[in-house]
């Protein structure tokens, strides 16, 4: 623990389905730090309790017993408007299926998540400005369909850092792609990072968790090691 | 507009549910024009009627030997009761005798006396042209739906039974049976009522009458007016104020009905968008994760599918008026061709009410699918 930790994970258990025949202990008692900058990569089997260990990270799921701290706000005494308004503002997400809206173009599904970060009168203006960053100036207007696995995960980090989080969730961020393509992410995630740009990567490639400055490898929902790559 | 991108990446589904709303409110259009002309009619006659009781004669009497005698003896008598400000006979005829196929009530000829001037005055008001002169005969003066439905324009002729009449004068719009009448001299109106009955029927009076309009003076009570009128031998009459109830108590009913019905045609319209967007909010369970995951509220779920209900209700409601003002218009041309008084009317009121009802019936419609999706777990929508 570190009172300057950008994200403070606190003794969290998280146990789906209490209770019932089908209860899981997904994350049984997980603590670590992460300082602001930092290039983080937690890794694991299938099952392990990573993208469990994501949704809790990224307020998306509340954890069963301990705490999350995400810039010295807990995610635990939040309400479900608060923790939304984390959601928009202080984390981007990235995704394996890239998750983007079909019906939108890409201009369109950055500016969505500014809105909702709060930038209603700019929002296409900095989506514009994102999606120029990540190289994609000249496929704003195209559709998810319309572009490829890279270009659209480009789009989806783009709309990632559209509020300027102060963390980026990625899981999997490469899980569709071909490895020339996965490259190429991996670089511009590179980039966010030396830009000063916080990351914690899920992942069970190598060829992803190899880039990261620390390593938390999970088994059965606990951390089995927490090493520098 | 990404709400209607939305509905139209669902071109048939979002189709059919506008047309099920279309239709309620093309129904409701349709009946809010209707009662909004009749109340119209309704109270344009209440209050030119008001003061005045038609005195009819029994048929009985029309048709006896001393008709008219006794019809000269309730004159005499009509015009020496307490609280009678005027009576004059008076003509009634149709204007054609075969109604078939005729949308709305028939035209009639009426025939006045030169006298009536004063009691016709505030009934009727001439537009354009005179009145009829004393004495003249074979002009006629036409309502303003008459003249539209038959060309006929000032100084032109018609034909009344065969015979000749010079238009010289068009009324003013009343909103009354008198839109889609002629006025003639009485002596003629009597011409036409003896021409209309068959030759068998010898037995009329040289002088006939159909009714006396009757005129109370200010202040009197026209339905003890009424009461002691009908106590004459050969006439009837009845209280305009109890006729005015009973049509308007007859329209409430009607109004209940004709609404009733187009609500119930609406209702089936806000449960198809009810299955719209029960169906809509779960094949996007998905996309409610994504946007929750990117910070989403739970009021920005609930806006987003309780606005692309609003904007099913919205293009409903404006499709369902447009269709509605086509029928009114239709039917109001048919009606005008027929030479029958105009039955809709659709004034902002109705196209407004119609519409914003259509939007705020789809809103409600769209609320408990919209908040299943609000309320739906990140985590849960996402693995969806």
């Amino acid at each position: 623990m570190s009172g300057a930790a950008l994200v403070d994970v606190r003794n969290v258990v998280k146990v789906h389905a209490p209770g019932t025949p089908t209860e899981v202990r997904a994350l049984d008692g997980i603590s670590f730090a992460v300082p602001a900058g930092a290039y983080v990569a937690i890794v694991g089997e299938s099952g392990s309790g990573k993208t469990t260990l994501m949704h809790v990270l990224g307020g998306l799921d509340r954890p069963s017993s301990g705490d999350v701290l995400v810039d010295g706000r807990s995610l635990a005494a939040t309400t479900r408007r608060e923790l939304a308004a984390i959601r928009a503002r202080s984390i981007g997400f990235v995704f394996q299926g890239f998750n983007l809206l079909p019906n939108l173009d890409a201009r369109e599904n950055v500016a969505l998540a500014a809105r909702y970060g709060g930038h209603r009168a700019d929002a296409s203006a900095r989506a514009e400005r994102v999606l120029d960053e990540v190289g994609l100036a000249a496929r704003m207007r195209h559709r998810p369909a319309a572009l490829s696995g890279g270009q659209q995960q480009r789009v989806a980090i783009a709309r990632a850092l559209v509020n300027e989080p102060a963390i980026v969730l990625a899981d999997e961020p490469t899980g569709e792609l071909d490895s020339r393509t996965a490259q190429t992410v991996l670089d511009l995630l590179d980039a966010l990072n030396g830009r000063g740009q916080t990351l914690i990567v899920v992942t069970h490639s190598e060829a992803v968790w190899r880039r990261a400055q620390r390593v938390i490898r999970l088994a059965d929902g606990r951390i089995v090691s927490d090493d520098a790559a | 507009m990404t709400t209607l991108r939305e509905l139209a990446s669902r071109p048939l589904r979002t189709f059919l549910t506008v047309a099920g709303i279309a239709i309620g409110i093309l129904a409701l259009t349709v009946v809010g024009s209707l009662a909004e002309r009749l109340q119209t009619i309704v109270a344009r006659s209440t209050s030119l009627n008001g003061d005045v009781v038609f005195a009819t004669i029994q048929r009985s009497v029309m048709l006896a030997p001393d008709a008219k005698a006794r019809v000269a003896r309730a004159f005499v008598q009509l015009r020496a009761l307490d609280g009678v400000r005027a009576a004059v006979p008076e003509i009634i005829v149709p204007y054609e005798t075969d109604n078939a196929g005729r949308f709305g009530p028939p035209s009639l000829v009426l025939g006045f006396p030169a006298e009536a001037r004063t009691l016709e005055r505030s009934l009727l008001s001439v537009a354009r042209g005179r009145e009829p002169e004393s004495g003249e005969r074979r002009v006629a003066v036409i309502g303003p739906d008459f003249g539209a439905a038959q060309r006929v324009e000032l100084g032109d002729v018609i034909a009344l039974q065969g015979n000749s009449f010079v238009v010289v004068g068009v009324l003013d719009k009343a909103f009354t049976i008198f839109d889609a009448a002629v006025v003639v001299p009485f002596a003629d109106g009597q011409d036409l009522l003896r021409q209309l009955l068959p030759p068998t029927l010898d037995r009329l009076p040289d002088d006939p009458v159909s009714a006396f309009l009757v005129a109370a003076k200010p202040g009197s009570d026209v339905s003890l007016l009424a009461r002691r009128i009908a106590l004459i031998d050969g006439l009837a009459a009845r209280d305009p104020r109890e006729i005015a109830a009973a049509v308007r108590s007859t329209l409430g009913i009607f109004d209940a009905i004709v609404f009733g019905a187009a609500l119930i045609a609406l209702l089936v319209g806000a449960f198809s968008v009810v299955n719209t967007m029960t169906i809509a909010v779960s094949e996007r369970t998905r996309e409610i994760g994504i946007r929750k995951a990117i910070g989403a509220t739970d009021t920005d779920i609930l806006l987003t599918f309780v606005g692309e209900a609003a904007a099913i209700g919205a293009l409903g409601g404006a499709a369902g008026i447009v269709l509605g003002l086509a029928v009114v218009a239709g039917l109001d041309a048919r009606s005008a061709a027929g030479g029958s008084v105009q039955l809709f009317a659709i004034s902002p009121n109705v196209a407004l009410g119609a519409f914003t009802f259509s939007v705020v019936l789809s809103c409600v419609a769209g609320l408990i699918p919209a908040f299943t999706a609000a309320r739906l777990p990140p985590t849960v929508a996402l693995r969806h």
